[in-house]
């Protein structure tokens, strides 16, 4: 089973959001005009017309998490076949917080205004953003965050099928979501047994690969 | 009175890190916590930190802070009465 190729689990929907566009199983959904990265945000925010007060109060890498989980939840059946238990989350980056970890020295670096801002200090852990996706879906599975130098495709298998096939998850949500000043992606893939989904992908390393550098 | 409530939301956005928020987004009217801008108990700190270090104002009972922290609106009125 660990040779990079599983029958049982499919990649039943994925997000991706990279370089002024966005792919789903929707189709393609492009923001030309918007080469920065907050305003690119802000867009797909007001174009999904999403009611989440709470969005304006996260970092870019929550926002970008956030909007590219809508994306991939946009089918509202998809969890219903799971308890909150049963979907793990599986996430890595490279950057870490370090783009949310400078904005907080930078604002504590005078010392005759030291005062640490919770608003800015309490998004410098990449749980938070685990944290955001929990609560706006109701995942309740475990979940882990790896810091890494690429999308492991061999790693993020390995791990993914070890989980569905030995605990008691049904479902796992992978993502690589970076943020670094101006440079930014997300790739979210949701993966589940065959037998709950007919329409998919099979779940291997060569087609995690294929479809996370759909538009590279 | 407009004045200060452009400033008091420009103070907002910054104090909270609303970074992405224009002065649009944020109605003058409509509530500060849980709906409209969604604020929680720590923004509630920095808005009590707001006042005193901008405006010289203590809020020294806290269950005046439900009707002061309200709205932009209520804010800035409480601020014209007690500067």
């Amino acid at each position: 089973m660990m040779n990079g190729f599983s029958n049982n689990y499919i990649i039943s929907r994925f997000a991706i959001i990279r370089k002024g566009r966005v792919e789903c199983n929707e189709g393609v959904f492009d923001f030309p005009d918007e080469d920065d990265g907050a305003k690119f945000l802000k867009s797909i925010y007001k174009q999904l017309k999403i009611d989440y007060p709470k969005f304006y109060k996260m970092d870019r890498l929550c926002k970008l998490a956030f909007l590219t989980a809508d994306y991939l939840f946009k089918d509202k059946n998809l969890l219903k076949k799971y308890q909150p238990e049963e979907v793990a989350m599986l996430f890595a980056n490279y950057n870490s917080y370090i783009d949310i970890d400078i904005k907080h020295n930078t604002s504590i670096a005078n010392k005759d205004k030291y005062f640490p801002k919770p608003a800015v200090f309490v998004y410098t852990l990449p749980n938070i953003m685990l944290g955001e996706l929990s609560i706006r879906h109701l995942l309740r599975g475990e979940n882990v965050f790896f810091i890494s130098e690429k999308f492991d495709t061999s790693f993020i298998f390995d791990y993914t099928v070890n989980l569905l096939d030995t605990t008691r998850h049904k479902a796992c949500v992978i993502g690589w979501v970076d943020y670094m000043e101006k440079d930014f992606e997300s790739a979210l893939f949701f993966i589940e047994n065959a037998s709950k989904n007919k329409q998919g992908l099979l779940l291997t390393e060569e087609n995690l690969d294929r479809k996370f550098n759909t538009f590279v | 009175m407009d004045d200060l409530i452009n400033k008091l939301k420009v103070e907002i956005i910054e104090v909270l890190n609303l970074e992405d928020l224009d002065l649009d987004d944020i109605e003058t009217d409509a509530p500060l916590f849980n709906e409209g801008l969604g604020l929680d108990s720590i923004d509630a700190l920095e808005l009590i930190v707001l006042m005193e270090k901008e405006y010289g104002i203590k809020i020294d009972d806290p269950k005046k802070g439900k009707e002061i922290f309200y709205s932009v609106k209520t804010m800035a009125e409480f601020i014209t009465k007690n500067q």
